[in-house]
């Protein structure tokens, strides 16, 4: 079985969320299905500093809508959910021209690369963390501030 | 099939008959005007004789007064044209009428054979046509002329050779007489060509063994033709010529050979249908079906056209070989309808050529009964066989839907728990370093989720196989599950002792299906029996309610009601489920004695 390599350089290509800067919070959205795992989500991001949970969705197509509404930096999106699911939801997102980094977070191991759709990576839920929070941005949204500036 | 007997009405007939041709036999031998008495008078006494005797035997194949009536009636006719040996005018003329009678009414028995009417419109016509004329022929030359007509070959008088003419009222002269004469004999001789050509007809018409009835009676139709013109020539052309005796014995020997000829036809017919059984007995050895046995008939009867049809007692009416309805009324009325029964009960029916004597058809009822049951066996056979792959494909089914089920269970329910609490540790062990006492609420917050999950897994492990069941048994196993269960249900459980496993897993999941339904359709509060118990017939089962009930006629059987029943049939056990409208639902669960 091939393992997420949770540093690998990501393909997306989409503009820098306007809010960002080295200043201000990264504006986090949560989407999963699972009440607890929400909570549980919300209190990692509130316990790591330069981190806001700004919402949460039960759905991939709540999530897409709260995403063009709240207009966040980074979406933490479950991949099996009722409905479209993780993947459809982040491809859609991709396709509206949402600027927002999408990370399909699972409880499956192994998921295999080409299945993330329009997410940047797939990350087991079991290795959420702080530091893996900063990677993620440090990553991504570090590559992005670079290529705005 | 019906059986054959002659009544004493019938044997009085016939007796009477023959004694009527014995006395005017006994006349024709003292008699005056006939030449050669013993030879002519022997071959009216066997013609005669022999229409009796082939009476008695369409009598003895049950045929009844349709065919026998006219043959007896004929020889009695036949008889009386023996007063023509009598020399007395009014005896003779009376004799010389029934000789033109019994003609008539021979050719009747040869068209009307041998289902006693005649089918040929042809037939009805020549013998109706021959009939007026001769009458009228015959009528006038008795009434214009002073002498008698010419007879026949067994008369041999002739003109004023003969006994007066006592009808005569008018003087025509001689020669009117000869010619009313000769057109009376010439009639006579086109009737008996035309019965032969209308045979012949028959016969290229008919079925092969209606053929082998009729091959004797067309030989005798033509032959009679035949020597009857040659002998009405002869007369014509010199009355004395040598051959006019010779003709006349021929002419006589053959007509009075016509029960001989219905006698080798009847032998044929049943000689060819003992050998077409033999055929069939030897061929039904490997023929289990009714198609194949139409088939193996049809052949070994060479009737084509044969038919088996099965009754459907489901909804009383017979189908073909193919399932199609038949309706009797819609057969060819030509053809015979013979029932097959057994014990009163009607089983199938054979359409059959009517040649094909039912003694003969009687000896295939046993290869027919045998090819239905074989018939209904396989198809109740292949039913199952059927039922038995469907439900095994609903059990693989139901089987590969609860690996869904738990699957989807584990994964929404305890994997999420854990692995969020997998997170919050990681988290917690962080923040441990920085503020230990923070983390102590979220600890026991923790150890609390630690538990739901533990409840989620034992809860999913008790609904795939419950522990209670395992270790205690059926009766511990139900108490124990209704207690789970927002109903009101009250337990009469008799299970003093464990039984096979697969029994007490199939017994207890169609119960909790049952319970289930009642909590799904009734509502929670819901009153429920549940009685279970060990009987000398085996393992029952009840659970009933009082809710709304269903039409088990419009409804169809849902999976939940599938499964419970492809549950208890898989080891041999049956469900029945009783509802009404407004009156609840009853289902009741039996497992044999013998498979405790």
């Amino acid at each position: 079985m091939r393992t997420v390599d949770s540093r690998r350089i990501p393909r997306n290509d989409h503009p820098i969320p306007a809010q960002s800067s080295p200043t201000t919070p990264v504006r986090v959205l949560i989407v999963d299905d699972e009440r607890y795992f929400q909570d549980v989500v919300r209190e990692l991001i509130d316990a790591t500093s330069g981190f806001e949970c700004i919402g949460s969705a039960c759905s991939g197509e709540e999530g897409i809508d709260e995403a063009d509404r709240l207009r966040p930096d980074l979406v933490l999106m479950d991949v099996r959910m009722p409905g479209i699911g993780g993947m459809e939801a982040a491809r859609r997102m991709n396709a509206r021209g949402n600027p927002a980094i999408v990370v399909l977070v699972s409880a499956e191991e192994g998921l295999a690369d080409g299945s993330r759709g329009g997410a940047s990576e797939v990350v087991p839920k079991r290795k959420l963390c702080r530091s893996l929070l900063r990677r993620l941005w440090e990553e991504r949204g570090q590559t992005l501030a670079e290529t705005r500036s | 099939m019906k059986g054959a007997g002659i009544g004493l009405g019938w044997l009085a007939a016939c007796a009477g008959a023959i004694a009527l041709a014995a006395a005017t036999a006994v006349i024709n031998l003292e008699s005056s005007i006939v030449d050669r008495p013993v030879l002519f008078t022997s071959l009216r006494l066997v013609y005669c004789g022999g229409l009796v005797v082939i009476a008695l035997a369409v009598l003895a194949r049950g045929a009844g007064a349709r065919m026998a009536g006219p043959i007896l009636a004929a020889s009695y006719l036949l008889a009386l044209a023996g007063l023509t040996a009598v020399n007395s005018p009014v005896a003779f003329t009376l004799g010389r009428i029934a000789v033109q009678a019994s003609l008539l009414l021979c050719l009747y028995v040869v068209f009307a054979y041998p289902s006693g009417h005649v089918e040929q419109r042809g037939a009805t016509r020549l013998l109706a046509g021959s009939g007026v004329a001769m009458a009228l022929l015959l009528a006038a030359n008795l009434l214009l002329s002073d002498i008698q007509p010419v007879a026949g070959p067994f008369v041999r008088c002739s003109g004023s050779e003969c006994p007066s003419n006592p009808l005569n009222v008018l003087a025509a002269g001689h020669g009117a007489g000869t010619a009313l004469s000769t057109a009376l004999a010439v009639v006579t001789a086109l009737t008996l060509a035309g019965a032969a050509v209308l045979v012949a007809l028959r016969a290229a018409r008919a079925t092969p063994l209606q053929r082998r009835s009729l091959a004797p009676l067309l030989t005798w139709a033509v032959l009679a033709a035949l020597s009857y013109a040659f002998f009405l020539s002869v007369r014509t052309s010199d009355q004395h010529a040598s051959l006019l005796t010779p003709a006349a014995v021929a002419t006589a020997a053959i007509i009075a050979a016509m029960p001989l000829a219905i006698g080798l036809g009847i032998a044929r017919g049943r000689v060819f249908a003992m050998g077409a059984l033999e055929q069939m007995v030897a061929a039904l050895g490997g023929e289990s079906s009714l198609a194949g046995l139409q088939q193996t008939m049809s052949r070994a009867f060479a009737d084509t056209r044969l038919r088996l049809l099965l009754w459907q007692s489901s909804d009383s009416r017979y189908v073909d070989v193919d399932g199609a309805v038949v309706e009797l009324v819609a057969i060819d009325p030509r053809r015979k309808i013979t029932p097959v029964s057994r014990n009163g009960d009607n089983l199938a029916a054979v359409v059959h050529d009517p040649m094909l004597s039912e003694h003969v058809l009687e000896a295939s009822v046993s290869a027919i009964r045998l090819a239905v049951d074989n018939a209904r066996l396989q198809h109740d056979l292949t039913a199952s066989i059927d039922e038995l792959a469907a439900s095994r494909k609903r059990v693989a089914g139901a089987a590969d839907e609860e690996r869904r089920r738990i699957e989807q269970d584990l994964h929404d329910g305890a994997q999420q728990g854990l692995v969020a609490l997998r997170i919050k540790l990681a988290l917690l062990a962080e923040l441990a370093a920085e503020d230990p006492q923070s983390i102590v609420p979220a600890l026991a917050d923790a150890g609390e989720r630690v538990d739901k999950a533990l409840d989620h897994i034992r809860s999913l492990a008790k609904g795939i196989y419950p522990s209670t069941l395992r270790d205690l048994g059926l009766g511990y196993a139900l108490g124990a599950v209704v207690r789970d269960l927002p109903l009101e249900v009250v337990v009469r459980t008799d299970l003093n002792r464990r039984f096979p496993t697969d029994v007490e897993t199939a017994v207890y999941f169609c119960c909790v299906e049952a319970l289930q339904n009642v909590a799904k359709h009734c509502g929670s509060g819901a009153r429920v029996d549940l009685q279970a118990s060990e009987e000398p017939c085996g393992l029952r089962f009840m659970i009933a309610d009082c809710g709304p009930g269903f039409d088990p006629a419009l409804k169809r059987a849902t999976r939940g009601l599938t499964g419970m029943r492809d549950r208890l049939e898989a080891i041999g056990g049956e469900l029945t489920i009783r509802s009404a409208r407004g009156a609840g639902t009853t289902v009741t669960g039996r497992v044999p004695a013998s498979l405790l």
